[in-house]
Formats: C-alpha cells, sequence, structure tokens
C-alpha cells in the first residue's frame, strides 16, 4: 500500500510540475491513415444516432474506404437496429452489422464479430453514449505512425456531471484518472492502459495476441497486458477529449465498478507473473505493471488496514507491532495514503481550471467507502470465477455424504444461481441519452461567459 | 512547578462535564467542516460544470485559439505561439505505403549495409546509422540518435529519441517525429505516402535549404540554412564522416 502511495505521488508530481510528453501531437492531421471505427450498441436507441451524426461530422477524409464507421447492433430488441440502418443507407462509409438471434452477451464478443468485417489496420472503439470533437480521429490516429505503437487511448470526460450526486464525483474520479494518473504514467513511460473506448490498436497486432477474450470483463485491461508483453506501447493521448455520459446512481455505479474489479482481478491472476519475469518490460515498467494490476484489490487492502487498526485500537497495538511489523506500514497508510487519490483529482481540477469543483473533494470519501466496499466484494466474486473456471476443466471430487442425492444438484444449482446474478452476467450500463442536452448547456452557458469576459 | 500549579497531573475525572461536550463539539465541527464546503458546492453549484469540449474544433482552430477553459489539459498538445509551421509544397502523386507487419527489435548500435533492403519494421535500441541507398520497408523507431543515408527510402514512419540527420534525396512515405534535433539535407521529401505526413520535433529542425514537400513543426525553432556543416554538431560531423568512407 505503501508503494502504491509513492507511485501516485510520483504521478502527481510529475503531471504538475515536469516536462509533458508529445504524443505525436505535432503529426496529427498530416498523418492520415486508412482507419475502421467500432460502436458496438446493445439497445442504445437512446444515444444512437447522437454518436453516428459525431462520425458522420468527424473531420477525417471519408474517400476510398480510407474511414469506415462499423455499428454492431449487438442484438438489439429497441429502435436501435433501424437507427443504425438508416445511417448506413444514407452514408457509404458507415456499415451496419446486424446480430440478429444472438449479441448482448458482451463487448469483447461484439467487437470481434466488428473486427471480421474491419478492412483497415487501425481500428478505433468508441462506446455508444459518447460523444467525440471533430478532431478526435485524426488525434488518435496520430501516435500509429511510430511502429512501437500497438494501442492509443484518449481522455473521457462526463458530459452529464450536474445530474446527480453520482456523477458530480464521478466527473472528479475521471478528471484525476485520466489528466494525472493516465498522462504521468505515459510521461514516464510506464504503462498507461487503453481504456476500451476513445482508443484503439492495431489489428495485426491483436492477431498476433488473439483477438478479445470473450471471458475476460474487462477486455481493455487484458489487451493492454497482451500489448505490453509482446512488446508493444500504448501511446496516451491527452488532446483526444472525448464526452461520455456518467453513471447516475449508485445501483448503476456498483455494477459499472463489480463488472471493472472482477475484469481487472481476472487479468491479476492471469499476468502478475508473467509480467514479473517479462523480458520485454523494462524494470519499472514491471513494477508499474504489478501495480496496476492490483488497483482493484486496494481497497480491500484499505478494509484490512481500518479493520486491523480498529481492531488493535481495542486490543492493544504493542502486541502487533512486535508480530507484525507491517502493521506500521498500515497505520502510516491511513495517515497519509488515502488522500494520494483525492492529490491527484485536486491537480486535474488545477490543471482544468475548476477550482471551485475542489470543494467536492472531501466527499469524494463516500466515493472512497463505495469502492471499498464494491471492489472487496469483486475480489472475492473474481476469486469464486477463476475457481469456476478451473472447474470447468476439473470438475472436483464431490464427497458425497447425504443419501438423498440432491446435494450436488442443489449446489450447482445455487452456484449457477449465485454465478448468473453476480458475475456472468455483463451488466449494460443503462444510458439517460442526454448527453446532447447536456453538451448544448455547457456550450451555451460557455458563449455567454466568453460574451461576458468580451464584454 | 507544573505539579504545584495544577497543570500536569490534573486528572480527568477533574474535567468538568460541560469540558467533555467542548471536546466533542469541537471534534464534531472539525469533521462537519471539512465537508460543509462540498456540501455547499453540491448545493449551490458554482462550478461552471463540465471541462468544456468544444465538438466542432478542428485540429487548425484549437491549436490557433484554445477554448478559454480547455485546459492546460491538452498537456501533449503545443501552445499555438510556441508552434512553427512551414508548408513548402504538396506532391502531386502520392505513393502506396508497404504493408510490412512483422517488427524486430534490436538492442545495440545498427549499422546497415549500402542498397540493403530491411523488409521489417524495426525497433532499435541504440543508434542507427544506415549507408546509402537502402530500402526500409516498414517504420523506424530508433531510442538513440539516427543518421539516414542519402537516397534512402523509409515505406512509412521514423520516430526517433535522440538526434537525427537524414541525408540527400531520402524519402520517407509518412511522419518523422523526433526529440532531439533534426539535420535535413536537401532533396529530403517526407510525406509522400497516401497516408500522407510531416515532420515534428520537440527540438530544432535545420534545413538544408527549403524544397520538397515538407510539412514542419517544431517547438523551438526551424531553421533554414545554406549548409548543414554549420550547425551539425562535431560528433555527429564524424559519424557521417565515418559513414562516407
Amino acid at each position: 500500500m505503501c508503494l502504491y502511495v509513492v507511485r501516485h505521488f510520483w504521478f502527481f508530481w510529475n503531471r504538475m510540475f515536469k516536462e509533458q510528453r508529445r504524443c505525436y501531437q505535432d503529426l496529427a492531421g498530416t498523418y492520415l491513415p486508412s482507419v475502421s471505427i467500432l460502436i458496438p450498441l446493445h439497445k442504445e436507441e437512446k444515444v444512437a444516432a447522437d454518436i453516428l451524426e459525431r462520425f458522420v461530422e468527424m473531420d477525417y477524409p471519408k474517400d476510398d474506404g480510407r474511414y469506415e464507421v462499423i455499428a454492431i447492433d449487438d442484438g438489439s430488441t429497441d429502435a436501435t437496429p433501424s437507427i443504425v440502418d438508416e445511417y448506413a443507407s444514407k452514408f457509404s462509409f458507415i456499415k451496419a452489422v446486424h446480430r440478429a438471434g444472438n449479441g448482448g452477451n458482451g463487448k469483447p464478443e461484439a467487437l470481434n464479430v466488428g473486427l471480421k468485417v474491419a478492412s483497415n489496420e487501425i481500428v478505433l472503439t468508441f462506446d455508444a453514449d459518447y460523444l467525440p470533437p471533430r478532431d478526435c480521429v485524426k488525434r488518435l490516429v496520430a501516435p500509429f505512425a511510430d511502429v512501437e505503437v500497438g494501442g492509443v487511448m484518449g481522455r473521457v470526460v462526463p458530459v452529464n456531471s450536474p445530474e446527480s450526486f453520482v456523477t458530480r464525483l464521478m466527473d472528479i474520479e475521471r478528471a484525476g484518472g485520466y489528466q494525472v494518473n493516465q498522462q504521468a504514467r505515459y510521461n514516464l513511460d510506464l504503462i498507461p492502459q487503453f481504456g476500451g473506448t476513445v482508443g484503439g490498436f492495431r489489428r495485426s497486432v491483436l492477431k498476433a495476441v488473439g483477438e478479445f477474450d470473450e471471458t475476460k470483463l474487462a477486455e481493455d485491461t487484458d489487451l493492454t497486458y497482451k500489448l505490453y508483453l509482446n512488446g508493444s506501447k500504448v501511446a496516451y493521448v491527452n488532446a483526444a477529449e472525448c464526452y461520455e455520459e456518467a453513471v447516475l446512481s449508485w445501483d448503476m455505479r456498483e455494477k459499472q465498478l463489480t463488472r471493472w474489479a472482477i475484469g481487472h482481478d481476472q487479468c491479476l491472476f492471469e499476468y502478475f507473473f508473467e509480467t514479473l519475469k517479462s523480458p520485454v518490460l523494462t524494470f519499472w515498467q514491471r513494477v508499474d505493471g504489478i501495480l496496476l494490476l492490483g488497483a482493484y484489490t486496494t481497497p480491500l487492502l484499505i478494509l484490512i488496514g481500518w479493520l486491523t487498526g480498529i481492531f488493535s485500537y481495542i486490543v492493544g497495538a504493542p502486541l502487533w507491532y512486535s508480530i507484525f511489523p507491517m502493521i506500521f506500514f498500515i497505520f502510516a497508510y491511513n495517515s497519509v495514503g488515502n488522500f494520494v487519490v483525492f492529490a491527484e483529482a485536486g491537480g486535474s481540477l488545477f490543471l482544468d481550471q475548476r477550482r471551485r469543483s475542489m470543494w467536492l473533494l472531501p466527499l469524494m470519501l463516500v466515493n472512497l467507502l463505495a469502492n471499498v466496499w464494491v471492489c472487496s466484494k469483486a475480489f472475492f466474486l473474481a476469486i469464486f470465477l477463476r475457481q469456476r473456471r478451473c472447474e470447468k476443466v476439473k470438475p472436483p471430487v464431490w464427497a458425497k455424504t447425504q443419501k438423498r442425492g440432491v446435494g450436488k444438484d442443489n449446489y450447482n444449482k445455487a452456484l449457477n444461481s449465485f454465478w448468473n446474478n453476480n458475475t456472468h452476467r455483463w451488466d449494460k450500463t443503462e444510458r439517460s441519452g442526454n448527453g446532447m442536452q447536456y453538451y448544448n448547456d455547457i456550450k451555451n452557458a460557455e458563449i455567454k461567459r466568453n460574451h461576458r469576459k468580451r464584454g | 512547578m507544573l505539579k504545584s500549579k495544577g497543570i500536569i497531573g490534573r486528572g480527568v475525572d477533574q474535567l468538568p462535564p460541560s469540558g467533555y461536550l467542548v471536546v466533542l463539539g469541537l471534534f464534531v465541527g472539525m469533521i462537519v467542516l471539512c465537508f460543509i464546503w462540498g456540501v455547499w458546492e453540491y448545493k449551490k453549484p458554482k462550478d461552471p460544470g463540465p471541462l468544456f469540449i468544444d465538438l466542432d474544433r478542428i485540429i487548425d482552430e484549437r491549436s490557433g485559439e484554445r477554448a478559454r477553459r480547455a485546459s492546460k489539459a491538452a498537456a501533449s498538445e503545443p501552445p499555438a505561439h510556441s508552434r512553427k509551421a512551414i508548408k513548402v509544397a504538396e506532391l502531386s502523386e502520392p505513393t502506396q505505403n508497404s504493408h510490412i507487419d512483422e517488427t524486430i527489435r534490436v538492442r545495440g548500435n545498427v549499422r546497415i549495409s549500402k542498397g540493403e533492403v530491411i523488409p521489417y519494421n524495426m525497433i532499435v535500441e541504440g543508434n542507427l546509422t544506415s549507408q546509402d541507398d537502402v530500402t526500409f520497408q516498414g517504420g523506424l523507431h530508433i531510442k538513440g540518435r539516427a543518421i539516414i543515408g542519402a537516397r534512402n527510402r523509409i515505406e512509412k514512419s521514423i520516430v526517433c529519441q535522440k538526434e537525427l540527420v537524414l541525408l540527400e534525396d531520402v524519402i520517407v512515405y509518412n511522419c518523422v517525429d523526433c526529440e532531439g534535433l533534426v539535420f535535413i539535407k536537401k532533396g529530403v521529401r517526407v510525406g509522400v505516402g497516401v497516408e500522407g505526413g510531416g515532420i515534428a520535433s520537440a527540438r530544432t529542425i535545420c534545413l538544408e535549404k527549403a524544397e520538397g514537400p515538407l510539412k514542419i513543426y517544431s517547438r523551438e525553432e526551424v531553421r533554414i540554412v545554406g549548409s548543414l556543416k554549420e550547425v551539425i554538431p562535431e560528433d555527429l560531423k564524424q559519424i557521417i564522416e565515418v559513414k562516407a568512407t
């Protein structure tokens, strides 16, 4: 945990006071390779037209198949298929892919289907609720001029932050995560993460490491590690900003975070030793890679730290000191470490010139508590998931003790029910579809501010 | 003395009941104080909302005049005043790029013989020196310095982390991106592929005359000189002379 504290303060320091890497943005607009854009859509009637409209308006040469948009209708039962078809019939560079009678099993599966019909080497992916500016594609493809770059990631900004308390907190969390954390990791040549949206990859590199793993709940983290372990890098483009709709309620947030945490923990189990021993990664990349893999286990460690602190306060610390010197580090972390995320968020708000939002920082404690609960739970679910996957390979020996013979059935039933209700399902994030409305509000406010400033 | 005055040694039990309430009140007050500003901002927001991103922006507009709140954020983007551009000419017929997927990584310095054809993308963890008439069918990423010989052809891009020298009549189909000084001899053409491209550097770019289809961006300066010999550092000059022999 203390390593995490040092790491994050280091990131904060680097982002605030050190020179920032250019990330090939001087080439943006001059280098225009052929690009395929994948947009998986599962029951996205509220937002489908908005995102397709954004790609129609995108500032990129749309001739000779150099630019293609592949809208993947992933088994939608609402108006999504007709919206997608309408755009495909109007614009030759938009392709509609329908998964009739199937689909809805998660983004990785939909992306793999889309990849089959994509014809270009560079592939970008966007979620359905995203609103990219017109320069976004030019900025994202620029790093691919470097043969060492296998993936690219842009910055995500919630558009609906005024919508609820949760969206305001998500706004701050995202700002810290991208503006400071990702940028610093890129500056320091560590492991910036491919986030699965507002990002892209080389098709040939993905092909070399296999396609998207459909058993993973965080296909983006999985691809990040596959790329790095294969000798490629991920470039983080802070200037490629893109709006998204943040989750509205704690309920939605819990589902989303559970999915991310389980997916991340799956990658931890799979890539921990490989990362540790990798000959292609530098020493610091290996260190960062391991810490990044364990990022979603830190809430559990925080919880253990808090419980240990309370317990040792009641029972008496001296005994603990003599048995576990580690307790000292737990206290140290609890004194300083919990604030590191707040420092990153504060730094990003400062850079974004949103100083009034810093007033909300103490309320991020609510978010921290929620994270501690959800990620701790998700860690055990991930272990359960792994165990379950192992069972498929080698079924456990069932020691029969009951004569009724229903024990195993009941166990399996309970297991399946638990599994289906908790982890196996790809929990789709519901969209309010208010993104454009919020954007128009922000734009009008910005115009008013500019007028006032000039006047 | 302190003890005699009763400051030390006064037991906790001597604290009056109202004292407990004051201590408790102070404690709760300190906690509430932390959150009160947050609650205030949440209830009566004065934050202008999410970071403004102009969805209609295009590259030129953004680098010319950035929106007021559009962040230092864009750390990786050059500030407009330090971005210098020279657009000399466009080539009328763009050339088709090769499709090379295989990438080789070399640890150490690399020297490539005259007339060689390299059918890979190359990542060189050292310096690269190529003799004349070499064809790179892929792209190059050089962690050290690079001297690209006369009439070399690079069918993708060059990314170099230190100094880069492009000798006479080198053709780069896409881009050149360099963290160090760039020296370009006459007759060099960059961005002739169908995907286009240009030259960008974090440091100064020195050109021997301005000719050919070049789009150049430097964070420091673009200098046009009569002869590169005037500006090229001594150690690089020696390498180039050795290469020539």
